[in-house]
């Protein structure tokens, strides 16, 4: 338990301790007049020790003590405890009571803290929270804000989801006890089935056969479980339907604002190669699509939540052999779609963290006493006003 | 004009004056006098020495015992009662704490008192204020009416100036007849009080003083830096109450008792009067059961 100061040169206030003290001398100018018949038994003494006398001492020494007290509130005072070196366990919310029973760690002790791994930390005894936050972050924030000594058990079940790229790297060796069960899964929402409209405009009615082979090959495959993507031709940007997800423009037209603003929505579109740009600058585009050898095919630049895509090589066999293939749908799909799936789900084995030794530890927070001490600071404040108020009444009395 | 509160009355119903030495006023009244003669109270037989009046002797006696016998009577004769009130400029101090009534507040009280004790025993009485402005007597007389008119004086004296010198006292002297029973109400501080008392005292009269001292004077109560002024010479001091205070105590018991043995030396009987006791005390003090005694 060790006092400390934030700000230690809040304590440069003290020195207005000096003005009670001044304020409280009796002052040589306070002669009251007295008339006295007997003066002449009245014998003056020599000057005596011009020591300086205080009146009033009762309430001089309160105004003193609430000045110190308020300096030392400026100050910050902040109480270091002793830090809670008690162990901890962590579980993941997956896993249910019955196996925390019979995973209990070896060295466990009545003063263990058990806790869920999930943001916040709730205890044990409340009810599992559902949480989807990734293990790694959780445990980089535990160990940050854990002392260093304090022995730390993970229990999490064998299969886990929601994992970082790379092992968790943490500054504390800990215990890392998979038990058998599976991670509450993420539900990945599931890929919005494309709806496609496509245009070809009279230049590049080559193209056309294509977009209709892929329609019809989509279209065979709605017998399958899972939404499949459907291609529709459309004669002009006027039949672009809202629940359009994707515009294929092979044409040379300008892509007038309302469709730009289609895109900025959401929408995806696949410009030809010699269709106009539009306004955007293509300087910042990402490779979209590759072909086997690895020239780049199509490029795509954000626009709001929507996505520009323009080929690089006509749509035509001659330059994108891979139109031929018979899995060019599959390719045109994954081209296409905006966001994949990040596969996060591993084994626990293979997720333990790592020891780093550079990572930093913050120290115990100490409790901070400003609060405390602005209550007592009011306290004293009022017990002072009270004692001056009755002092004046006395002494006008 | 303020009457006695009722209790004060009822304390100083039973008292009456009473002089050390015999009053001989012509008429008739309480008190024991020197006066012989005939037809009056029988007092002593004395043998006959030369010089005596013969009308004295008693001669049926002389008759029965062969022998001279002189006899002498009592005869009762009223006192004139005189109070004198120091009217100086100390006698405008008040105590700090406690009612705020002056010396001469309470001289005046005191006076009243003496008036009723003096009216009660069918004695004369008069009032004096002396300061050196003026010396204002109110001549003496009898009766409830005269009390009235004293009251009425009483009210109109005030504080101020200091103690005259003999010059302006004299027309008061012939005032103060021999044998009378003067009552001085003073602070006792000035010296010339305390030798007029004597004076009056060697000269026939039966004086009482009552020293009126505040409680302020006897208490010093005062704390921290004070501004004393001495009210009737312009005499001031500038100190701390709390050092000055052992020692003024010490030299003003000191004053206290030498005017005590003063007084003792010249016959004066002396009371003193505290501001914060009941106005009676000294009266009491003087003319009650235990003043009779002495």
């Amino acid at each position: 338990m060790s006092l400390g100061l934030l700000l230690p040169s809040g304590l440069l206030a003290l020195l207005a301790l000096a003005i009670p003290l001044l304020l409280h001398l009796v002052r040589q100018t306070e002669q009251k007049r007295i008339e006295f018949a007997a003066l002449r038994w009245l014998v003056a003494r020599a000057q005596p020790r011009r020591r300086p006398r205080f009146n009033e001492w009762l309430l001089l020494a309160l105004r003193l003590l609430l000045l110190a007290l308020v300096a030392l509130w400026l100050a910050q005072p902040v109480l270091g405890g002793r830090p809670d070196l008690r162990p901890w366990v962590v579980v993941d919310p997956a896993i249910d009571a019955t196996r925390m029973a019979a995973h209990t760690p070896v060295h466990s002790s009545n003063d263990t803290q058990w806790h869920w791994l999930a943001p916040g930390f709730p205890s044990i005894e409340q009810p599992a929270p559902l949480s989807s936050t990734s293990i790694a972050s959780l445990l980089r924030e535990l160990d940050a804000t854990l002392p260093r000594e304090v022995p730390l058990t993970v229990i999490v079940p064998e299969q886990l989801d929601a994992t970082d790229a790379q092992r968790p790297r943490l500054g504390r060796v800990i215990t890392w006890s998979p038990v058998p069960g599976t991670s509450a899964f993420v539900a990945t929402p599931a890929p919005e089935p494309m709806r496609i409209a496509a245009h070809a405009d009279a230049e590049h009615r080559q193209s056309l056969p294509y977009l209709r082979a892929i329609a019809a090959a989509w279209a065979t495959q709605q017998k399958q479980p899972g939404a499949t993507h459907t291609l529709r031709e459309i004669p002009d940007l006027d039949a672009l339907r809202a629940d359009d997800t994707h515009l294929l423009w092979l044409a040379n037209a300008t892509i007038p604002a309302q469709q730009q603003r289609w895109v900025r929505d959401g929408g995806v579109i696949l410009l030809a190669q010699d269709s106009a740009a539009g306004s955007l600058d293509w300087q910042d585009a990402q490779v979209a699509w590759h072909s086997a050898e690895g020239t780049p095919l199509a490029v795509r630049l954000a626009d709001g939540k929507g996505v520009w895509v323009r080929m690089l090589v006509p749509f035509i066999p001659q330059s994108l052999p891979a139109l031929l293939e018979p899995e060019f749908p599959q390719v045109l799909a994954a081209a296409l779609e905006v966001s994949q799936p990040i596969a996060t789900r591993a084994w626990a084995e293979s997720y333990a963290p790592a020891v780093d030794v550079l990572a930093m530890h913050s120290p115990s927070t100490p409790r901070p006493l400003g609060d405390l001490l602005a209550l007592v600071i009011a306290l004293l404040f009022a017990i002072e006003r009270w004692l001056a108020m009755s002092m004046r009444r006395f002494r006008s009395a | 004009m303020h009457a006695l509160p009722p209790e004060v009355l009822a304390r100083l119903r039973p008292l009456r004056l009473h002089a050390r030495t015999g009053a001989a006023g012509p008429g008739h009244g309480l008190h024991a006098s020197q006066q012989r003669g005939s037809g009056l109270e029988f007092s002593q037989y004395r043998s006959y020495e030369p010089g005596d009046d013969l009308r004295q002797v008693d001669w049926k006696l002389f008759a029965r015992s062969d022998r001279y016998f002189v006899r002498e009577a009592e005869r009762e004769s009223p006192l004139a009662l005189w109070v004198v009130l120091d009217a100086t400029a100390s006698t405008a101090q008040m105590d700090q704490a406690g009612s705020p009534a002056t010396r001469l507040d309470i001289a005046k009280g005191i006076a009243a008192c003496a008036v009723q004790i003096a009216l009660q025993g069918g004695d004369r009485f008069g009032l004096f204020a002396v300061n050196d402005v003026q010396v204002q007597p109110t001549p003496g007389g009898l009766g409830a009416r005269h009390r009235d008119r004293c009251l009425l004086a009483l009210d109109t004296m005030h504080s101020g100036g200091r103690w005259p010198d003999a010059a302006r006292l004299s027309p008061a002297w012939n005032m103060l007849t021999p044998r009378s029973l003067v009552l001085l109400l003073s602070d006792c501080f000035d010296d010339a009080v305390v030798d007029m008392a004597e004076k009056l005292a060697a000269t026939g009269r039966d004086v009482c003083m009552v020293q009126v001292l505040m409680a302020d004077e006897r208490d010093f109560p005062y704390s921290g830096g004070h501004l004393f002024v001495d009210p009737e010479n312009a005499v001031t001091l500038l100190g701390d109450a709390d050092a000055l205070r052992s020692d003024y105590l010490q030299r003003f018991s000191d004053a206290r008792s030498d005017l005590q043995v003063r007084c003792a030396h010249a016959g004066i009987r002396l009371a003193v009067h505290f501001a914060d006791g009941p106005v009676d005390a000294s009266l009491q003090a003087l003319f009650g059961a235990q003043g009779r005694s002495g």
